[in-house]
């Protein structure tokens, strides 16, 4: 999904308001000239609203992009607010209030950045249904601390000019220190939590997500310790610089990190590249359906049909960007590309087969990717129909060469052997002449059936005097009234031996089958010329069939032959209605 | 001697049946055209020998080995009728699928030693008082397929054209006749064949065919 307008405008507010939050925050708690600790401090921290800005626009159906914006909000405003509370709010309660409710906000920076920020990386969801409950007392959790602070007595920080202005007396505040300490632990808590998931993820991970899980693992464990040494600093008065480490880890760690997974993982389609000596970001690394469709035709169009499946599969891999991608035929061939170690997560069907995909590289499956596996299901479907035609072809041969074999085994050697059988009979018998014209009665039978099995084959009449020399030559003789009509000049015309032959053997089967099956009276063929489309047609008169019920056998081969020459086969028969063949194909001329 | 006749070609059948009635050696007994119909006139008509052919469509054989099964079956019922089998094909692996229970009883002919009536006549004698024939042909076939796997003998022609008369289930004086050699020659010839092939030598003609084709099918 493109980002729209009103989206991108959104995210570029959300990171505005945080990144002004950061710096006027910062500039407010030391005044200017800032020293340059604090400028580092700014630097740092506003890498998470352009990272937050960076995804969300660009990739709106990620929540992720968005958590990290509101992440930085809370950031940038609770800084803000402390920013306020130490320049501003003195003796202006009309400041302090206002101020003190964006400083709690730095709770729940610290609330998503430890649960929420490492949980949902990197598509913005939970790693499972069971981190529902985690996630709803973390928001609990959040929302307790948040509150709990705003009215924790005293003030909010060492070094504040005034008092918690909402800080409430007595009991009442001990109540909210309790809540929000509570609050805080808990988050605490489950932040180890995630992060023991996370490690966990990354020693059962293998290569591809490796690298993400490490990175996300090591940004919360920075983030956490940073927070560790802000609490020492507080507590024990360190030198400066452990605190300047905690600040750096608690808002640096974390966006360094996903930073460093978008950019070296290619993470949501984004890669930083770097050309001659500028850096530049490349975004929609994904290819478009057009593209993908536009660069496969080349390899396709060279590659035998088979091949072809082989270079389906991964563009399908590479397209959806998922560990394996397989294509399988409808008599359970798969050709697949990448190592299939997983179950598939997606099969969708294409054509006579279907397409199977492992889980993606990074994230999940998203509409964009099955939007991609439909458009490609359509080429995908064209190679397995063209895949499975071949093989029909090259079955039909076989078949038909076997059929050959057995003819020349049964019919001519076996009259052979007679033949040779009753010449040594008449060789020891000093057999007569009436025994010798026998004889070679038999070997005219046997060459008469020889010449009718070369015909069979390819008849010769086809290859010397035409299609329509050939036609006439194979409907004389038969036992039924038979016209052959064909357009003027196409007598004459020359086709390629494979057309003329498919063509041929078409009408030659249809023949036979009103012959053999239909018990026709009257049978027409007629062959024709129109521009380039050249058509036979055979017409009987008997008693039809439905076309439904009948195996095709014989005819379904010619059809087979016809589509492979681009051009097709159509049967029209009924009950009692006679049938009709139609076999056409273009010629180029 | 009682002979039943089987083939699919009604054209080979007669030939074949009028071919061994004229050698006067011979009355055929039954002609039939399928394998059910073989087993059947073997069973009723108790011949001495069946001359059949490799290949009848139909009934419940395993399509294209119907005479083979056929002759199996027949010699596992009536140890005492020869067979012999005319085949079209001169794939050694007919001859050994007809071979590979053991050759006592068995011929396997190709069909145009129908052309040759003494040859035929010897095949059927030697079925018929349980000994065995391979055709000149197949072995031929078979020495060239050992030359293609790169197995030299190093035979000579001669030791090369004894070796397919002994495979024929010749005896040495049998040899010596088709060859026009001396019965001495032929035994020198014979012992080197032995020698040089690992064999053991046998004069049991029957024995010696189980030999050569045990050699000439072992790969």
């Amino acid at each position: 999904m493109k980002a729209s307008r009103v989206t991108r405008a959104v995210a570029a507010a959300m990171a505005a308001v945080a990144a002004t939050g950061v710096v006027a925050g910062a500039l407010l708690e030391t005044g200017l000239p800032a020293p340059a600790s604090q400028w580092v401090f700014i630097a740092v921290a506003l890498i998470f609203p352009a990272l937050g800005w960076l995804i969300a626009a660009r990739r709106p159906d990620n929540a992720y992009g968005w958590l990290l914006l509101a992440t930085a909000d809370c950031m940038g405003l609770g800084g803000l607010g402390i920013g306020a509370l130490i320049r501003l709010a003195a003796g202006r309660p009309a400041i302090a209030v206002p101020a003190t409710v964006l400083a709690s906000l730095f709770a729940v920076f610290y609330g998503l950045s430890w649960v929420f920020v490492p949980l949902l990386f990197p598509d913005g969801r939970l790693p499972s249904r069971r981190w529902r409950p985690v996630a709803w007392i973390s928001a609990v959790s959040i929302g307790a601390q948040a509150l709990g602070s705003l009215f924790v007595p005293g003030k909010l920080q060492e070094g504040m000019p005034i008092a918690n202005p909402l800080g409430l007396p007595g009991p009442y505040g001990a109540v909210a220190a309790l809540i929000a300490s509570l609050g805080q632990l808990v988050l605490l808590i489950v932040a180890f939590a995630v992060l023991g998931n996370l490690v966990s993820r990354l020693r059962r991970s293998h290569h591809g997500e490796r690298g993400r899980l490490g990175w996300m693992a090591a940004g919360v464990t920075a983030n956490l310790a940073g927070f560790a040494a802000i609490v020492i600093f507080t507590f024990t008065h360190a030198p400066g610089a452990a605190a300047a480490f905690g600040v750096l880890s608690v808002v640096g760690a974390l966006p360094a990190a996903i930073a460093a997974v978008v950019a070296r993982h290619n993470l949501l389609d984004i890669k930083v590249g770097i050309r001659g000596s500028r850096l530049y970001l490349v975004f929609d690394l994904r290819p478009t359906v057009d593209e993908l469709l536009s660069g496969l035709r080349p390899a396709l169009e060279e590659a035998e049909p088979a091949e072809q499946l082989n270079r389906l599969a991964q563009a399908v891999r590479a397209g959806v960007d998922v560990r394996w991608a397989a294509v399988e035929l409808a008599d359970g061939t798969r050709v697949v590309a990448g190592q299939e170690d997983e179950e598939a997560v997606l099969t969708v069907p294409a054509g006579l087969g279907r397409i199977a995909c492992g889980p993606k590289v990074g994230g999940r499956l998203t509409r964009e990717d099955r939007r991609l596996l439909g458009a490609l299901a359509v080429p995908v479907g064209l190679a397995i129909q063209s895949v499975a035609l071949a093989a029909r072809l090259i079955n039909a041969q076989e078949a038909e060469r076997r059929r050959i074999e057995r003819n020349i085994h049964d019919g001519a050697q076996q009259q052979l052997v007679a033949l040779i059988a009753g010449l040594e009979l008449a060789r020891a018998t000093g057999g007569g002449a009436d025994v010798l014209v026998l004889l070679r009665e038999q070997a005219r039978q046997a060459l008469t059936d020889l010449r009718e099995l070369a015909a069979g084959i390819h008849p010769s009449v086809l290859s010397q005097g035409g299609l329509v020399e050939a036609v006439e030559e194979r409907c004389s003789g038969l036992p039924v009234t038979i016209t052959v009509t064909a357009d003027p000049g196409l007598r004459v015309r020359r086709f390629p031996d494979e057309i003329e032959g498919a063509m041929y053997f078409t009408v030659s089967e249809a023949v036979a089958n009103a012959l053999k099956h239909a018990s026709a009276s009257r049978i027409e063929v007629r062959l024709s010329l129109r521009e380039d489309r050249l058509e036979a047609s055979v017409t009987d008169d008997g008693k039809g069939f439905d076309t439904g019920a009948v195996a095709r056998r014989g005819l379904a081969t010619l059809a087979d032959r016809m589509t492979a020459l681009g051009g097709g086969l159509e049967l029209t028969s009924g009950r009692g209605e006679g049938s009709r063949v139609r076999a056409w194909v273009t010629t180029h001329a | 001697m009682r002979a039943v006749l089987a083939d699919d070609h009604y054209l080979v059948r007669e030939g074949t049946r009028q071919l061994l009635e004229t050698s006067g050696e011979i009355t055929v007994v039954g002609a039939v055209g399928t394998a059910d119909e073989l087993v059947d006139a073997v069973r009723r008509l108790g011949p001495d020998v069946v001359v059949t052919d490799i290949r009848m469509p139909g009934g419940e054989w395993r399509s294209g080995f119907e005479g083979i099964d056929a002759a199996h079956s027949i010699r596992a019922g009536h140890p005492g009728v020869g067979v012999v089998v005319l085949s079209q094909f001169s794939d050694s692996l007919y001859a050994f699928e007809l071979f590979k229970h053991g050759t006592e009883g068995f011929a396997y002919l190709l069909k145009d030693r129908v052309g040759d009536l003494d040859e035929l006549l010897g095949a059927i004698r030697s079925v018929a008082s349980g000994g065995s024939v391979i055709d000149p042909k197949v072995v031929e076939g078979l020495l060239a397929r050992r030359a293609v796997r790169g197995d030299h003998d190093a035979l000579t022609p001669r030791e090369r054209d004894v070796l397919r008369e002994m495979a024929h289930g010749r005896s040495n004086g049998g040899i010596a006749r088709a060859l026009t050699l001396s019965v001495s020659a032929v035994e020198k010839n014979v012992n080197s064949i032995f020698l040089k092939l690992g064999l053991e030598n046998t004069p049991d003609t029957h024995r010696r065919v189980a030999a050569v084709l045990a050699y000439l099918g072992a790969s």
